[in-house]
């Protein structure tokens, strides 16, 4: 049983301070998951906040699926994020099959924060489709494992192995034209 | 399938150079007051909200347990109250079967014939009892140990009825019937005994009633 699973378990028990240990040990790491999606702080914790909240009211929903472990937050921070990309893009009237999120994320260009090679890896990140964008967030930075992934986006292990492939293939192809001599 | 190769290794490692962001303390004190506004507990703070659960435990367990007490007690007092009678009952009875008795008084004096009116038989408050003997057996004793009896135990009068003689000490006495509901346990002896403390333990492991408990027979 993981930490995860413990500390939800707890959380659905409504024992004092489960909630705490669970923010102080994977709140930094959801605010990451999200700013590696938006690149915004300030919208990363917005979202970060709906994530807590809502694994604090779906608590007693968690024992149904506590198989999945950390696979059941990362399933909710994903869906936060597409219903998020979703409302923005009616707003915007934007194809929400593939949504292209620089039109309400902060341009990695524009972050002072980043040097030259990481605004051109995190750019190429961004120029993912969705589909393996996710896939390569989660294992590249989250460090999930394939299953996790698998049951955080409900999809086959196999298809987790493929989007990680094309995706960072396609990363690779970006980086490559980026640094080719003109 | 998939497996990572080296080129996939350094886009990964390129990727976690990236800069990555902490929550701040106010950022998470928002988020906690929001989740304990749906309703979400606190951590507790100070050891009395911690074991104030288990404080409350032990008490609720205490006042079972002593409700369980009292309960236990109070039957058993019943019964130790029931076999007090019934022993006082079978020791009258046998006073009765064995002394030509005209009366037994509402508290369980015997009364004999042919003795003075108010005389008793060998009824002595136990925890008072010091001894009863047969006339016989109280004229056999020394006339030294009489005086002794009389002079330094308080015996001030030797009720004689027949072969039976009854020392009460003076308090008993001269207060006999105005005090007799003080009288806690009739004893009935016929035959010599000297009721010493060891004897009156005898006689309490013998037929343990608590002398306490007695004057309920009252």
């Amino acid at each position: 049983m993981t930490d995860f699973t413990l500390l939800m378990q707890s959380v659905s028990d409504d024992i004092d301070g489960a909630l705490d240990s669970l923010m102080d040990l994977y709140a930094d790491e959801m605010l990451n998951y999200f700013y590696k999606h938006c690149w915004s702080l300030e919208l990363s914790e917005d979202l970060c906040q709906e994530l807590f909240v809502k694994l604090y009211t779906r608590r007693h929903q968690f024992k149904f699926r506590q198989s999945i472990g950390k696979g059941y937050m990362y399933s909710i921070a994903y869906n936060l994020w597409v219903d998020f990309c979703r409302r923005k893009a009616t707003r915007r009237e934007i194809d929400i099959d593939e949504y292209q999120i620089d039109s309400y994320q902060v341009d990695p260009a524009e972050n002072l924060l980043f040097d030259e090679a990481q605004k051109d890896v995190a750019q190429s990140l961004d120029s993912l489709s969705s589909k393996h964008r996710e896939v390569v967030l989660l294992i590249a930075f989250q460090n999930l494992t394939y299953k996790e992934v698998s049951d955080a986006l409900n999809i086959a292990v196999g298809t987790v192995k493929s989007r990680l492939h094309h995706g960072l293939k396609k990363m690779q192809e970006l980086l490559r034209e980026k640094h080719a001599p003109d | 399938m998939h497996q990572i190769d080296k080129e996939d290794r350094q886009i990964i490692s390129k990727m976690a150079q990236l800069p990555s962001v902490k929550t701040s303390s106010m950022f998470k004190s928002k988020v906690k007051k929001r989740i304990y506004d749906l309703g979400a507990k606190r951590t507790s703070s100070t050891l009395w909200q911690k074991y104030r659960p288990w404080v409350f435990a032990v008490f609720a367990h205490a006042a079972v347990l002593f409700l369980i007490a009292n309960i236990y007690l109070h039957f058993d007092s019943s019964s130790n109250q029931i076999s007090l009678r019934k022993i006082l009952y079978n020791q009258r009875s046998e006073a009765i079967n064995k002394a030509d008795i005209t009366a037994v008084d509402d508290f369980g004096f015997v009364v004999l014939s042919g003795v003075r009116a108010g005389s008793v038989l060998r009824l002595v408050p136990l925890k008072e009892c010091i001894g009863v003997f047969t006339y016989n057996q109280w004229q056999s004793l020394a006339s030294v140990t009489r005086s002794a009896y009389e002079s330094e135990l308080g015996f001030e009068e030797v009720e004689v009825a027949k072969n039976k003689a009854i020392l009460l000490n003076k308090f008993q006495t001269k207060n006999y019937f105005k005090y007799n509901k003080n009288v806690t346990l009739l004893k009935f002896v016929d035959r010599l005994e000297i009721w010493n403390t060891q004897t009156l333990s005898s006689y309490l492991d013998e037929y343990p009633v608590d002398i306490k408990q007695a004057s309920l027979f009252n």
